[in-house]
């Protein structure tokens, strides 16, 4: 089981307790994570509801999204760098991610195993 | 005028259908639980955006640019998160439990008492609030669409709202909203395509914003990261605490109606949020060149409203129209639900099956949040802090930790429901003085929620009831 809910728990503090170190210290390194970390993880529990092969092909898409948003973050950390390109990426992962994420749901659930018994 | 009739007609009519069907409470809170994946995503979407995308999110790009994004950045996960974290398990004990509310799914997942009581609460508080900024919102915009007849339009709006949705509940409101959120998309795509094409195109307006505006396209900008970030964990995450969108869930006929949930939920969204881009991007072009004057940023929405043809003004007023609409009904929907159903239910008494109590709750729910409308702006203000900044610090921890983690107990999720909210509600006292601004107020409260629940839910306590055995048990 890659994220299995009984890592909820853990997940969750750990994500609060980067979130509050984050903003109190004013360490965005730490804020960015933990947004990532909300976003995304909440999602991987819920692969522990479904088969091994829809946990591998969710994992897998939910992974990407994690990487992107995460490089996405990263890219703009030094020096503010602003620019066209930055708003154009931003409306490729609006436009790639709408179509993308909502499919990766489609893809499995009500095919017979989702959402699991 | 015409327009007031038009409503007035629609409403009365939508009311009489809804009125003949919904017969029970299950037709009135739950739309007798017919919804399919097109309804139901199109109605969370309507349901979800207010008059704030059309008005105040343009004039947010006007005002700091490319950093406004951070709001809407998540939007593509929010669909399908909220399927994945809460739509599933809430589908599942909706019906196991025949639960028609949003704290009823504390309560089923919980046990009864204290977490309906609070999350009762929480929605009665945070709800009327959030009516109350809709009726100032349409109030202000009403002024610049109709000429200083701003309090006539909300009174026309939430009166045709008020009308259909006392009268037919869900059942009436999920259909309008299902229109309205298709409107509203559609109007959304127009307005942004002919705001851009005045612009000169989206290049055109792109390079002006470039060359004149630089900071414009700093994608952090004066917000910085700080800020930025707590806008995209507390749109993106916070969707999962938000009643407006939960009670969707406990509309739809079955599990498989999911599927293309998201697909709706999130095409919806992307279309009506163009208008945000459009919008931003063309009139700040426009204002960049001199094209467009205009005093201060919050104004370049009305200002490229004014612009427009009378049809295109039409279409953009409906839209607004629609956007407060559905979510006044959905809110009022809620607040009635909460008041006549779940404090009931919390301090032990059975609700009658007539709907005459939540009717009049419904009525009384339009009037408090008008009266508060009315009075003045500082205090709308003041308790708009009680929306979706509350209801993430209150329900988030106890909605997507418990439907997620069947250790989750009781009284974790009572100390997170009484914890989360109390620090919300300090930080922005703090906020006021000039303290801790650095602190997104509903975010740590989730946090520090979180925190509570965990920690006494590892204490070994007592109660909870458990949502793998609950699901066991059916199967």
């Amino acid at each position: 089981m890659i994220l299995p809910m009984n890592r909820a728990p853990l997940v969750a503090v750990l994500v609060a307790m980067l979130w509050l170190s984050g903003t109190v210290f004013q360490l965005y390194a730490l804020t960015g994570t933990a947004a990532v970390l909300g976003l995304v993880l909440p999602a991987f529990w819920a692969l522990g509801r479904r088969t091994a092969a829809t946990r591998r092909a969710l994992a897998s898409g939910l992974a990407a999204t994690g990487f992107v948003l995460a490089a996405f973050l990263v890219a703009l950390w030094p020096g503010n760098p602003g620019g066209t390109w930055v708003f154009l990426l931003e409306l490729l992962a609006l436009s790639v991610g709408a179509l993308a994420i909502p499919l990766l749901y489609a893809m499995t659930t009500g095919s017979g195993e989702g959402p699991p018994r | 005028v015409t327009l007031g009739v038009l409503l007035l007609l629609a409403a009365t009519l939508l009311g009489v259908w809804g009125f003949v069907h919904a017969r029970d409470a299950t037709g009135f809170f739950a739309a007798s639980r017919r919804a399919g994946p097109i309804l139901a995503g199109l109605g969370g979407t309507a349901a979800g955006l207010s008059a704030f995308v059309f008005i105040g999110g343009p004039g947010l790009f006007g005002s700091i640019g490319i950093a406004s994004l951070w709001i809407i950045l998540s939007a593509p996960l929010t669909g399908a998160l909220q399927c994945w974290a809460v739509g599933e398990p809430v589908v599942r004990l909706a019906r196991l439990r025949s639960t028609l509310t949003v704290p009823g799914i504390l309560a089923a997942r919980y046990g009864e008492g204290a977490p309906r009581g609070l999350a009762a609460v929480a929605v009665i508080a945070g709800g009327i609030a959030m009516l109350a900024v809709q009726v100032k919102g349409v109030a202000v915009a009403g002024d610049v669409l109709l000429g200083e007849k701003g309090w006539l339009m909300a009174l026309a709006l939430l009166g045709g709202t008020t009308l259909y949705t006392t009268a037919g509940g869900m059942r009436a409101g999920l259909l309008a909203e299902g229109f309205q959120g298709l409107l509203m998309a559609g109007a959304a795509l127009i307005l942004a395509s002919v705001v851009l094409a005045k612009a000169g195109g989206p290049a055109a307006a792109l390079n002006t914003i470039h060359e004149l505006r630089p900071a414009l396209l700093d994608p952090w900008n004066a917000v910085g990261p700080s800020t930025a970030l707590a806008w995209l964990l507390l749109f993106g995450l916070g969707t999962c605490a938000q009643p407006h969108y939960l009670q969707k869930f406990l509309l739809v006929r079955d599990e498989k109606a999911l599927r293309w949930m998201p697909m709706v939920m999130t095409g919806g969204l992307l279309a009506v949020l163009t208008v945000w881009i459009g919008f931003g991007l063309g009139g700040t072009a426009l204002m960049a060149r001199g094209a467009l004057e205009i005093s201060s940023p919050e104004q370049l929405a009305p200002a490229l409203l004014l612009g427009l043809s009378p049809a295109l003004l039409l279409l953009a007023t409906a839209a607004v129209a629609a956007a407060v609409m559905s979510t006044a009904a959905t809110l009022l929907n809620l607040v009635a639900a909460a008041f006549s159903r779940d404090l009931p239910l919390a301090a032990g008494h059975a609700p009658g099956e007539s709907l005459a109590l939540p009717r009049l709750a419904t009525l009384g729910a339009a009037g408090a949040a008008m009266a508060l409308a009315a009075g003045s702006g500082r205090s709308v203000a003041l308790l708009g802090i009680l929306g979706w900044g509350t209801f993430t610090a209150a329900l988030l921890p106890a909605i997507l930790l418990g439907l997620n983690w069947r250790g989750a107990s009781r009284r974790g999720a009572v100390g997170a429901m009484i914890g989360g909210p109390a620090i919300q509600l300090l930080l922005e006292g703090l906020h006021r003085a000039g303290m801790a601004t650095g602190l997104e107020p509903g975010l740590t409260g989730a946090a520090m929620g979180t925190l509570i629940l965990v920690g006494l839910s590892r204490a070994k306590t007592a109660g909870g009831t458990g949502l793998g055995q609950e699901t066991e048990a059916a199967g």
